[in-house]
């Protein structure tokens, strides 16, 4: 049974933890949409004051806990607004070993959310267990090259998760050669693999629906921006300097939500791998622009369900730039360096890409040399505000032909295509006795 | 063959990290041949998953678990005693568990023994440090995990 006249109310009360607690709600009334809201009813999680009273060395380690899967995005950023803060600049060395590990977490996390959240759900499996039954190899594939990301994580910065070789400055401790070398190996060794994902990333055929809406990214000049460049908007194809990053997210609240809404030029925007997809199309590598073709996917694309599309063309574009870095980083002698510091007050801001789109930190350090100030703001509460809009959009378009349930499923699919980025569930393991 | 012992948590969610905690301590109280002791922290489903894979020993998990004890106390769990919570429709990465990961390790031909020391825990909520209780707790655990080693690496 289709929509049409229907009158409903979808309320999916746990979205499963979108910053722990949310929930889509929708009502209809002879076929007319009332109400859509993506509500979002978790707590804050306040970092920002744990950072408060904190030496400038020890804000990236502890910052990096804001999440286990973009932990490497957030020590970066802080890395980088600390130095900023104190005006340190760190080596050639030093930025070519930190967007190498950028560029790993970039493939841990898009593996892991394509595969894993956003395949089944085309595959018409509840999701990846089944998927491992039906599908053992695809599984399998998926599971290889995140065992790859991890260990290319771990070679670079001491552990797969919550890196702890990056600091200020430098690297407390260096790769060794051998593992780079092997790296590379199995970094060139997983093309296969990649095409392969390629090639079932193909056959996902993605709701009919588009919504222009304001793509905010970072830009460089040089490269496909990741770990550095300027602020992008679409709407006013121009950039602004990391330090506006205030008069670009315009954080406001709405009544629904704990979490904060953004918006810059119009009502809303988009972050994450879509938007660097339209912003830096023309800076991906050729492998990675083949693979778009092979999709199908054109910039600018305005269908929010095909950033997972987008993600797989970052994955393939972050392995082959991952290849040239480690051919590159091999001609060096690598040398450790000198991670002293002078300490003055000051503020600082960094920015970095991370998988889910651009995020900002700024700390502000007293006389002390202790942190007074601090903030961070996320990319999926910088979406938030977009996906609703999406909702809203959406249900309206796709009610007369389609079903509550169905409805029901898109709207879910629709959010995870956004890969929403959640405060890290506690890791507990749910027991229910049984014998 | 031999053991590998894996703790499993989170470090600011207090007795969370309890399985960290122990292994670390264990590490530092034991050498034995055969026997490797190791951390996750924080680690996703999946990489827990891969991990599992990947080793050719069996298994012992130490982890914080829900399992309606009293808490402070430990089982020693293996498959057939105990039904994992396994979450089907996430939404994000951030939504499988423990029991996804052993669910999906399983399914991918994972066929060496995996027993779980599981801990019922005070506190959960953010925090660096262990609740006091299981502070206190704490040498009664790590003795117990001694000894559950001990008996699994016994030939």
């Amino acid at each position: 049974m289709d929509g049409a006249n229907q009158t409903f109310s979808i309320d999916v009360n746990h979205i499963t933890r979108v910053e722990g607690h949310g929930r889509i709600k929708i009502n209809t009334r002879d076929g007319v949409v009332e109400e859509v809201r993506l509500c979002i009813t978790e707590a804050n999680r306040f970092f920002e004051n744990f950072v408060k009273g904190m030496q400038p060395e020890e804000i990236p380690w502890i910052v990096s806990r804001i999440c286990g899967i973009c932990c490497v995005g957030h020590q970066m950023t802080a890395t980088k607004a600390v130095e900023a803060a104190l005006a340190i600049e760190p080596s050639e060395q030093t930025v070519l070993l930190r967007k190498m590990l950028t560029e790993s977490q970039f493939i841990q996390s898009h593996v892991l959310h394509v595969y894993f959240l956003a395949v089944p759900d085309f595959m018409g499996a509840m999701s990846v267990l089944p998927l491992a039954k039906s599908h053992p190899e695809v599984v399998k594939r998926a599971l290889r090259l995140k065992k790859l990301a991890n260990d290319y994580t771990a070679v670079l910065g001491g552990r797969m998760l919550h890196p702890m070789s990056n600091t200020l400055k430098g690297f407390r401790k260096l790769p060794e050669r051998h593992d780079l070398e092997q790296t590379l190996d199995r970094l060139r060794a997983a093309v296969p693999d990649l095409e392969e994902t390629v090639r079932i990333a193909q056959t996902l055929k993605m709701p009919d629906y588009e919504r222009e809406t304001e793509y905010v990214s970072l830009k460089h000049p040089d490269e496909y921006a990741l770990y550095d460049g300027e602020i992008f908007s679409s709407d006013t194809q121009t950039t602004v300097p990391v330090d506006h990053y205030l008069d670009v997210t315009n954080e406001f609240t709405v009544e629904h939500s704990t979490s904060k809404w953004s918006k810059w030029h119009r009502e809303s925007y988009f972050v994450g791998a879509l938007a660097r997809f339209n912003n830096n199309f023309d800076m991906l590598l050729p492998q990675a622009k083949q693979a778009a073709a092979d999709l199908g996917l054109r910039a600018p694309c305005y269908n929010p369900y095909k950033n997972t599309l987008a993600q797989v063309v970052e994955t393939v574009h972050c392995t082959h730039n991952s290849i040239h870095m480690l051919e590159q980083i091999l001609q060096y002698d690598l040398t450790e360096e000198d991670l002293g510091f002078t300490f003055r007050p000051g503020r600082g801001i960094g920015s970095c890409e991370v998988p889910r789109g651009i995020l900002f930190h700024d700390y502000t350090f007293d006389q002390s040399g202790a942190c007074s100030k601090a903030n961070a703001i996320i990319p999926t509460s910088q979406n938030i505000n977009n996906i609703e809009r999406d909702m809203r959009a959406f249900v309206p378009q796709m009610l007369p032909g389609m079903s509550q349930e169905e409805l029901k499923l898109k709207m879910e699919m629709l959010l995870r295509a956004y890969d929403p980025c959640i405060s890290c569930a506690v890791h507990m393991l749910e027991v229910e006795f049984v014998g | 063959m031999g053991l590998t012992v894996l703790g499993i948590g989170s470090r600011y969610s207090r007795d969370d990290q309890i399985g960290l905690i122990l292994v670390d301590a264990l590490a530092r109280k034991t050498s034995r041949p055969n026997l490797w002791l190791r951390l996750l922290e924080e680690a996703d489903f999946a990489t827990i998953a891969t991990e599992l894979l990947t080793m050719t020993t069996d298994v012992l998990l130490v982890d914080c678990a829900d399992m309606g004890a009293a808490a402070g106390n430990f089982r020693l769990l293996c498959a057939h005693q105990a039904r994992y919570t396994i979450r089907t429709g996430v939404t994000s990465t951030h939504g499988f568990g423990l029991g996804d990961a052993l669910a999906l390790a399983d399914l991918l031909g994972h066929v060496l023994p995996v027993r779980i020391f599981a801990i019922q825990p005070f506190d959960i909520s953010l925090g660096a440090s262990l609740s006091p209780r299981m502070k206190a707790a704490f040498p009664m655990l790590l003795k117990a995990l001694d000894l559950t080693v001990c008996e699994m690496i016994k030939p």
